[in-house]
């Protein structure tokens, strides 16, 4: 899913700034997930702002609204009534959602509330770790399922560095496995450990953010 | 939905000769769990003992019940401050119950300490057996500190 984390209060509160209506939208999706944009979070967010503008003696109004997708057009639609009614927007979404907002709503000030930083696993109840970094051109096939891009710290395609540390865990952080470590102990399991011998060619990355920005089009998607 | 103005404090100007004479009753809302009280039938006298402030009560089938916004829309929309009470750790019928309420209410805190309204004015306490009086008591600590809190801040 896409990660992402709150932005600070300071932030925050400095954006809406003499505003006097103030709409925030979250998205049951992906921040949802990772509980930092959902209807609990706008649910929570709303009365924290303003509580802290009637600490500095203004007076505002809260208004909340949670879409099922942010990302798109159709569900967006949904908030346009509401959006009219405000002078400003604080998107919980990712970064795609706040974007889908400002171009439905290009008069309206959308702002963001939260940091789309990764693209990550639920490992357990309130434990989120990258997985994948939209690279463009996946090479797990290449090291048994874990992804060198995301996981290793310098993401390296012919690993291990020489630093990881004895317990197996990466020289830059040690809360973190050395992904190349991972990967050698199951290309062993596995009995294929001549595989990850061979050097790994360059790697392209003009299929991914390197690459420029992204537009896909599918003719047989298209009506 | 229509926030009401309750920019007060616990002092409030009086403008018609400007001094902070007008003392407005505070008010707390005291959430706790049914399993810390120790008999409920005199819980129902609870808001009528209580005669230096304003005191609302409700009872939580369980305290991991109490969820972070909540606590934020009563103090936003009702009352000065909130005191959660729980059972201890060992204690919780649910097991998690009070671990999740106390981490809860920390986070609560923070949040209120990062916009700069301070962490008194919510508050926690993990009692069991606990009488109508008992309860009185626990609201009043929590109501001394968020008074001192208000005059703290009328003071800078």
């Amino acid at each position: 899913m896409i990660f992402a984390e709150k932005k600070p209060m300071a932030e925050i509160l400095e954006k809406l700034t003499g505003y006097k209506k103030i709409l925030v939208v979250g998205c049951a999706t992906c921040v949802s997930e990772c509980a930092v944009g959902g209807e609990k979070e706008v649910e929570t967010l709303a009365p924290l702002i303003s509580l802290a503008f009637k600490e500095k003696g203004l007076h505002i109004e809260v208004f909340t609204a949670t879409l099922e997708k942010q990302c798109e057009y159709e569900f967006v639609e949904e908030i346009a009534e509401k959006i009219e009614n405000v002078d400003v927007v604080l998107s919980l979404g990712c970064g795609i959602g706040v974007q889908a907002l400002a171009e439905r709503f290009p008069d309206k000030p959308i702002y963001p509330g939260v940091n789309t930083s990764a693209l990550t696993i639920r490992e357990e109840a309130g434990v989120w770790a990258s997985r994948c970094a939209a690279c463009g051109d996946c090479t797990l096939a290449d090291t048994f399922g874990y992804c060198a891009v995301a996981r290793c710290a310098k993401s390296l395609m012919n690993g291990p560095c020489g630093g990881t540390r004895k317990d197996g865990k990466c020289e830059l952080n040690e809360e973190n496995d050395c992904i190349w470590n991972l990967i050698v102990e199951r290309a062993e399991s596995r009995g294929e450990l001549d595989s990850i011998s061979k050097v790994q060619k360059p790697k392209s990355w003009s299929n991914g953010r390197h690459g420029g920005p992204k537009k896909v089009i599918d003719e047989v998607q298209r009506v | 939905m229509a926030v009401p103005n309750t920019n007060w404090r616990y002092f409030i100007i009086n403008t018609n000769n400007n001094s902070k004479s007008a003392e407005k009753k505070l008010k707390l809302v005291l959430l706790y769990c049914q399993n810390c009280v120790a008999n409920n039938r005199d819980i129902n006298l609870i808001a009528t003992k209580a005669k230096e402030f304003t005191l609302r009560t409700a009872v939580l089938p369980c305290s991991s019940k109490i969820q972070a916004h909540i606590i934020l829309k009563i103090l936003d929309n009702e009352a000065d401050g909130v005191e959660i009470v729980v059972c201890p750790d060992e204690k919780c019928h649910f097991l998690a119950g009070s671990i999740r309420a106390k981490k809860r209410v920390e986070y609560v805190r923070r949040l209120l300490d990062e916009i700069g309204v301070g962490t008194d004015r919510v508050g926690l306490t993990q009692e069991i057996d606990l009488s109508c009086d008992d309860l009185i008591e626990i609201a009043s600590r929590r109501i001394a500190k968020i008074k001192s809190s208000y005059e703290e801040g009328d003071n800078l």
